[in-house]
């Protein structure tokens, strides 16, 4: 939980100060509603699966943000950080060898599944996020967030809300086999 | 099971059911969980859901990402510099305006130099000349330099001398009248580049009532006109001519002589 700790705090740091800049630079009417950075970089990290790619498309977006902040001012447009980080997730996947679509097993949720995702790494969880296809896996990774509420999700992800409710039920049977298939479920004492 | 009590919409929205109870911000969501809430399907949904979040927020954030929100990497791509300021509207529009003013408090200031006691009764003597026809003038033929009889004798002013240098030249009219505050002006219309002549009391000090005096000769303009003005026994004598002072300055090089 060091990762967890470390990022107590850090809110909006950036957000914060590029919309400080503006002020000083009198782009006032220009405010980028409050965005949670630590979590973009989670973001970044479960549509990725990977820690190393999720930092370089995480820095990449906020040097973006920077740049625009300082030439021709932030965008006036909620969650724009997201959106943008999505497409340049998107387009680093594009660069990865793409899984063969299989049909993947389905399981109904148990009452136990919680002591098995106790059980599971944070980058387990990424791995098998940024590998469901396109849409459910930007659907899954703002959802778990916890940070949108389902409209919001279903505008960052171009999704209309009964596509979006069968990504998430469809994809939560779907983990729940695989936890059933690595992590078995304890038989009680 | 109360969930299929629930209308497809509801299904929905209860599929998409926040982790959080406070992001739920809309009365069918709200209605929707509600109605879902006790189920057992959506009871592990939602202990499913919230064993993942807490998954992902346990997802560590790796110092070189927390690095970044540092203040160093942040302020340079948009340093405050005098250039970019300088380019804001706002402070255009304020630097205009100071020079404005500047320029304003300037051309005043300069203006001011040249003043000189009753230069003020001069502008206002310069426009009178502008707007001055012949006819009003009583008719005189003669040298300038003696109507200074004519005005002690005829009005009773005392001093009210035309200079030398000036004194030769011949007049077409003059006339005597009272400006706004009282004064008695006499005005000459003389031939010579229909220059015109004011005589009027020199600008007084308000305690001792004694006149101000200046010497030599001083110029003031005013609305295209300009006048070459002299003081001589508390009586003020002005030359005037619709044009630049170079047009006057001879005439008082002469007299200087």
């Amino acid at each position: 939980m060091v990762g967890k700790e470390a990022t107590k705090g850090l809110g909006n740091t950036l957000v914060d100060e590029i919309e400080a800049r503006n002020v000083w630079g009198f782009k006032i009417s220009v405010s980028a509603p409050k965005q949670n950075l630590a979590q973009l970089y989670r973001f970044c990290f479960l549509m990725l699966g990977d820690s190393g790619k999720a930092q370089e498309v995480f820095q990449r977006t906020l040097h973006e943000a920077a740049r625009r902040a300082a030439r021709e001012g932030l965008p006036n447009e909620r969650f724009w950080l997201f959106r943008d980080a999505r497409w340049r997730c998107l387009e680093a996947s594009e660069t990865d060898l793409q899984a063969e679509p299989l049909e993947i097993e389905e399981q109904e949720i148990t009452a136990g599944t919680a002591s098995q995702i106790e059980r599971l790494e944070p980058i387990q969880l990424a791995i098998w996020i940024s590998a469901a296809p396109e849409p459910q896996r930007t659907a899954l990774a703002f959802f778990y967030l916890d940070e949108f509420d389902h409209r919001e999700i279903a505008d960052l992800a171009e999704l209309k809300l009964s596509e979006l409710s069968r990504l998430l039920a469809v994809g939560r049977r779907q983990f729940q086999a695989w936890l059933g298939a690595t992590f078995p479920e304890r038989p009680p004492v | 099971m109360k969930t299929r009590r629930l209308s497809r919409r509801q299904r929905a929205l209860a599929n998409c059911a926040p982790v959080s109870e406070e992001r739920i911000r809309d009365r069918s969501m709200r209605a929707a969980v509600s109605r879902a809430r006790g189920s057992d399907e959506f009871t592990n949904q939602q202990g499913f859901d919230r064993a993942v979040a807490a998954l992902v927020r346990a997802i560590p954030i790796p110092a070189e990402a927390v690095e970044w929100f540092s203040d160093k990497d942040l302020t340079s791509p948009s340093k405050w510099t005098w250039k970019k300021t300088a380019r804001n509207p706002a402070v255009l529009a304020i630097g205009i305006a100071l020079i404005v003013i500047a320029g304003v408090f300037v051309f005043n200031f300069v203006g001011r130099l040249n003043d000189f006691p009753g230069s003020g009764t001069a502008r206002k003597l310069l426009t009178i000349a502008g707007s001055t026809r012949s006819v009003l003038l009583d008719p005189v033929t003669g040298d300038a330099g003696t109507l200074s009889d004519l005005f002690f004798l005829k009005h009773g002013l005392e001093h009210y001398d035309v200079p030398a240098e000036f004194a030769d030249f011949q007049t077409i009219g003059c006339r005597v009248f009272e400006d706004d505050e009282s004064q008695r002006i006499a005005q000459i219309w003389v031939a010579e580049k229909r220059m015109q002549f004011f005589l009027f009391p020199a600008e007084r000090d308000a305690k001792t009532g004694a006149a101000l005096q200046f010497s030599g000769w001083r110029y003031v303009h005013q609305e295209g006109w300009v006048g070459a003005v002299t003081e001589r026994n508390g009586v003020c004598f002005m030359a005037a001519l619709r044009g630049p002072e170079k047009d006057l300055t001879p005439y008082l090089a002469t007299a200087k002589q």
